[in-house]
């Protein structure tokens, strides 16, 4: 186990280096622009050439990087341009949000995926398995910004029952999170439910669940005892792998609720092209990304013994 | 030359003017506010109704408005009304521009020009103090037009002035044009000597980077910045919420604002989320309405509508230094290829003016009407195969998504223009990129913000080598024109430079305008006294809020 | 002849389970809608007529509202108030579009992208995966740490990011779709790879001394098909989604040819009021994407069953 950790960090740490490297390369392509973003669009190709130089802009770009890949490991990731302050001032308290969001998605969602997929699966092919699995197929091919706009529409214009944005201006609201959280479980509980539901169908069927059966052990204490535990390991893993499919998920969501998030920034800065806010924004995206896939791993291994990840 | 309250013989011809008929009452105003009669004598003469005062406004509250919140420490840079509602009210201007688009004095207590228009005595309002404490000088008026007129401040200020105050060296450096250009006369005194006649200064004066601010803080403005105004600015932070608070102190020169706290919600990009923000009333008001949600404001019953006609616009105008658009007959094909009347229909929803081509608005009190330039297909097909273009021409016009109206427009002008043989790409880059590079691109579609007059529009967009002219456009003829028209008091004589100028725009102009366009902005209804300014200035001063 | 009972088999293969019907006559009804949208329009797509019509209403149009480069009057007869044109079925858009012909056209948009990025991305990423599972080794080790290190970016970040870099455009938004999607591509058949490469019909072809490229493609290729359908369908279903979601921020294709997403950009805002002008879009986009989801649930289903 503690190879397997090991060679995990190893990888991790060679994977952020060339994704910093690949970041770095993307985002620093046009220096140019980044004078003119700092000094404005007044300025004269002169004052940008000294703004250069000063700054270091004009030393080769491997010392350029390995300046920036030092200041970032002390936590400096520069200053934005848009903002006017340090990249971190700004993105640790957005992403403390969408942290909030994320795990509040991601409880809602496995614990209705989940109940859902096993309810399904031990009733496999009856009607409740049927409903369950047609709800799940049709959920997930509802795009997030369609069920936005609609239930939006629905319950900030119709009923006026719910906020219409999630900027949370006037501090914490918890009714602010509720549409938010809504669009994401609906686009992305579907796919944990079938997941498990197959899961757990094919546990169903195999012979040491059979087998206890046939032991005269009640239909729900067989589910409970011995079905779940196996059948939960595959949705485990993916469960832990939908956080990158939040960090993408989150960026309409926080785009179109004004939520404070980390996924609005990011789009946001992408599209101001506040390079170094990009460049945090993707190395923490991809840093969490990384972890969780770690994690999902490392768990996998511990609740499936039989299986060593390479 | 003796001075006279104000230049009497000028008021007298303008008197004349309008018992001739030949002024309107509102533009008899103006012209008498410019030169310097109290807003309040020149109504009283010209027979409008003064304004009535709000005496019901309650006193206290907060009022919560969506605005997207931008950097904001370059005052003299500020190129959105939006940066300049964050200082508006803490930094005051030294004139206002009120909703009914008369300029009258504010931190000047007024101004005297002379016979013929080329001194202009600023008189410093008595009894203005600082925030701090210290007293508001001739000296700090003069420390913050010096500055603003400067190359290295980078303000479009000098723009505007630059016909009157300024000189272009040989090396395109624009310097002032003389050093006495800005005079202290005495303690409470700023004179300007004028390089040629100018009616428009007090408009000029409040052009949005024109916040006064305090000589020590060296033009930067910030939380907790030192200003005459009534506010103060207590919170800022890029992209989520600023706010400003009433003065603590009694020291403010004039009436305090009625509300104690104003807050500018960041809602983001989004321009849905502004219309949520209100319909959940998580905000008590915005900076500005979609012309496409306004039926959706309607639907909700606790918001007042408030609409103006301005001289807002956008213009899809082409650098006339790159080919094809060098040639002016390509120019004015484009032009001759759109029917501005369909365009108002589709891109705004009927509510506004169609374009005429010229940058000077229906609304402008210096306007002349011209024949209406009706589209023709066929003579733009003959204009391009006259300038070689025989198979038309491929074009790619830059434009951005929001607001939507403005992308509406682009697609319904482009499909007319096709129709001409002017293939027109639509090239579309997210809204900050599109600022970075607005006046860089060969043919790009720029929104313009409203003028309270014609020639300001003009000098600000189309004069030769002023910072925001787009276009490259540089005529002789039109700089020429353009000065006589800032320097004819007498309306009629105006008119008809202002006639040859907006003619010369239809012939060789830079642009094409497809319209002119009505604002809106929503406030729930217990917000009281507001006035929608044209300019989307937000006067927080001057409104309230019923608990 | 090897094709004709490809295609039976598939034909055959789909039957077996009702999902598969469901989603193959949902794809397939989007497939002839695309490809004939020039006859089944009733307008053109991009042209201007009367806006803000709610569905069902009569197109009225006046004689000086040009059809593209055919007047109307030429195909519409004169009725009082102007020309009748037909019905504008699902109503038109802000700037007086008919969204039927949009969204007919929108298809083709649609139809046209989503296949292709995931085919071009298919044919990177299999080829890599093909690789990396036949010669194992250094190469293996490489193909595999590059495509982890792309896979460990979120999705949509990496679209945001990429396409912000190069801009918004059909070439740039299949790139960057490519980009995104080989790497999982190659995982998958990097798998398969290695499992079927020891079979002894590879070996038989490797005695033979066959070329490589003959054992990949035409042995271990065509052998490891079945798994890939199942993600092909499913991943063309992502990527039609991810299209929409681009333009939906703003950064996808270009206008003014309709794409869904873009439609429903250009008019979400209007949803209060005129919902008819972004839900039909939607609605459009969600089953094009529940056929594809449909359509592998059911092969998967018979794939498991054989």
């Amino acid at each position: 186990m503690a190879l397997l950790i090991l060679r995990r960090a190893a990888l991790m740490l060679a994977t952020m280096l060339v994704v910093s490297a690949l970041i770095f390369l993307l985002l620093e392509f046009d220096v140019d622009s980044v004078a003119v973003k700092v000094l404005g669009p007044f300025s004269t190709q002169e004052q940008r050439n000294i703004w250069l130089e000063v700054n270091g802009y004009t030393d080769p770009a491997l010392t350029r990087y390995l300046r920036w890949l030092g200041s970032i490991l002390q936590g400096d990731f520069g200053d934005s341009l848009r903002f006017r302050r340090p990249v971190g001032e700004v993105l640790w308290p957005r992403l403390a949000n969408t942290g909030l969001l994320a795990a509040i998605v991601l409880s809602t969602m496995a614990l209705l995926g989940l109940s859902l997929g096993v309810l399904a699966g031990v009733h496999e092919g009856r009607l409740l398995d049927r409903v369950v699995s047609v709800t799940s197929v049709v959920t997930t091919s509802i795009p997030e910004f369609a069920s936005a706009v609609f239930l939006s529409a629905v319950f900030v214009f119709w009923l006026g029952w719910l906020p219409g944005t999630s900027g949370m201006a006037a501090g914490f609201d918890p009714w602010q999170l509720v549409l938010p959280v809504m669009v994401l479980v609906t686009y992305g509980f579907g796919y944990i439910a079938r997941l498990t539901r197959a899961s757990m169908a094919e546990v169903m069927r195999s012979n040491y669940v059979r087998t206890a059966r046939l032991k005269g052990l009640s239909h729900w204490s067989v589910v409970m005892r011995h079905a779940l535990r196996n059948a939960l390991i595959a949705p485990y893993t993916v469960i832990v792998l939908q956080i990158n499919w939040l960090l993408s998920g989150v960026i309409v969501v926080e785009f179109f609720f004004a939520y404070k998030g980390f996924g609005a920034l990011l789009l946001e800065a992408s599209l101001f092209q506040d390079i170094y806010m990009v460049q945090a924004c993707a190395i923490i995206a991809v840093a969490v990304a990384v972890i969780s896939q770690a994690i999902s791993d490392i768990g996998y291994a511990v609740l499936n013994p039989r299986i060593r990840v390479g | 030359m003796p001075r006279k309250p104000f230049s009497e013989s000028n008021y007298a011809l303008l008197r004349r003017q309008l018992a001739e008929g030949k002024l309107s009452r509102r533009e008899f105003v103006r012209y008498a506010a410019l030169i310097g009669v109290s807003a309040g004598v020149a109504a009283k003469t010209a027979g409008l109704p003064g304004r009535a005062r709000a005496e019901d406004i309650p006193m206290g509250g907060t009022v919560r408005i969506a605005m997207g919140v931008q950097d904001i420490s370059n005052p003299a840079q500020y190129d959105w009304p939006q940066k300049s509602n964050l200082a508006r009210g803490v930094c005051e201007f030294l004139t206002k521009t009120g909703p009914d688009n008369i300029t009258r004095p504010w931190l000047l207590e007024g101004w005297e020009a002379s016979e013929d228009l080329r001194t202009w005595d600023l008189k410093v309002r008595p009894g203005v103090t600082w925030r701090n404490g210290r007293a508001f000088t001739a000296e700090d008026v003069e420390w913050n037009i010096r500055r603003l007129l400067a190359p290295e401040t980078g303000s479009s200020v000098a723009g505007l002035m630059a016909g009157y105050m300024l000189n272009t060296d040989d090396d395109g450096r624009m310097t002032l044009w003389d050093a006495n250009a800005i005079e202290i006369v005495d303690d409470l005194t700023v004179r300007l000597n004028l390089r040629q006649p100018q009616i428009a200064v007090p408009e000029h004066l409040y052009h949005y980077p024109f916040h006064i601010l305090d000589p020590e803080e060296n033009g930067v403005y910030g939380v907790g910045s030192n200003g005459t105004g009534p506010f103060e600015l207590v919170e800022h932070s890029v992209g989520e919420r600023a706010i400003k608070r009433k003065r603590t102190d009694d020291g403010y020169w004039g009436r305090p604002a009625f509300l104690d706290e104003v807050v500018f919600v960041d809602v983001g990009e989004e321009a849905m989320a502004y219309t949520a923000a209100l319909a959940s009333q998580q905000v008590d008001g915005i900076y500005e309405g979609d012309v496409g949600q306004l039926d959706t404001y309607r639907t909700l019953p606790f918001l007042k509508i408030y609409e103006a006609l301005t001289g807002q616009t956008a213009v899809a105008r082409v650098k006339v230094d790159q080919a094809p658009f060098d040639d002016p007959r390509v120019r004015k094909a484009m032009r001759l290829s759109v029917d501005t009347r369909r365009l108002l229909e589709l891109g705004h929803f009927n509510l506004g003016a169609p374009g005429e081509h010229h940058h000077v608005a229906p609304m402008h009190p210096e306007y002349a009407e011209l024949p209406f330039m009706e589209r023709d297909v066929e003579a733009a097909r003959a204009l391009l195969a006259e300038a070689g273009h025989p198979n038309g021409i491929d074009a790619e016009i830059v434009t951005k998504r929001d607001p939507a109206w403005e992308l509406q427009t682009v697609q319904a002008m482009a499909q007319q223009m096709a129709e001409a043989g002017i293939r027109v790409n639509i090239n579309i880059v997210p809204t900050p990129q599109f600022w970075d590079n607005w006046d860089k691109v060969p043919f790009g579609f720029t929104s313009w913000g409203h003028r309270p007059l014609g020639v300001m529009a003009l000098g600000l967009a189309y004069r030769s080598g002023v910072p925001w002219n787009e276009s490259g456009f540089a005529n002789a003829r039109f700089d020429e024109l353009l000065n006589q028209a800032e320097a004819t008091l007498d309306v009629e004589e105006r008119r008809a430079v202002m006639a040859e100028i907006q003619t010369l725009m239809q012939e060789e102009g830079p642009m094409v305008q497809p319209l002119w366009r009505s604002t809106f902005v929503a406030y729930h209804e217990r917000v009281v006294g507001f006035e929608l300014n044209p300019g989307l200035y937000i006067h927080a001063d001057t409104f309230g809020v019923r608990a | 002849m090897a094709r004709r009972t490809l295609l039976g088999r598939a034909v055959r293969t789909i039957g077996e389970s009702w999902l598969s019907i469901i989603g193959a006559t949902i794809v397939l009804f989007w497939v002839v809608i695309a490809l004939g949208a020039d006859i089944l329009a009733p307008f053109p797509p991009n042209a201007t007529l009367t806006p803000l019509q709610r569905p069902m209403s009569p197109a009225i149009l006046a004689p000086a509202t040009m059809l593209g480069q055919t007047p109307a009057a030429a195909i519409c007869p004169a009725v009082e108030g102007g020309l009748d044109c037909g019905t504008f079925w699902l109503g038109t858009d802000v700037i007086g579009r008919d969204i039927l012909s949009r969204i007919m056209h929108g298809a083709r948009t649609v139809l046209f992208y989503a296949p292709l990025a995931t085919l071009l991305a298919y044919a990177f990423g299999a080829s890599m995966g093909l690789l990396a599972g036949y010669r194992g080794g250094w190469v293996d080790d490489a193909l595999s740490f590059v495509s982890n290190v792309i896979l460990s970016f979120p999705v949509l970040v990496l679209y945001v990011v990429i396409i912000s870099v190069i801009g918004s455009s059909g070439a740039n938004i299949l790139i960057a779709v490519i980009f995104a999607s080989a790497p999982a591509i190659m995982r998958i058949v990097r798998g398969l790879t290695m499992d079927i490469r020891n079979r002894e019909y590879v070996m038989a072809a490797e005695t033979r001394g066959e070329p490589v490229w003959r054992i990949l493609f035409v042995e271990i290729l065509p052998n490891a098909r079945g798994p890939l359908i199942v993600d092909f369908c499913v991943r063309i279903g992502y990527v039609t989604i991810t299209i929409g979601v681009l333009g939906f921020l703003g950064l996808g294709l270009p206008p003014p040819n309709p794409d869904w997403g873009g439609m429903v950009n250009e008019t979400r805002q209007m949803a209060m009021v005129f919902p008819h002008m972004a839900l039909f879009p939607c609605l459009a986009i969600t089953s094009l994407v529940l056929g594809f989801n449909l359509l592998a649930d059911g092969l998967n289903e018979s794939a498991l069953r054989d």
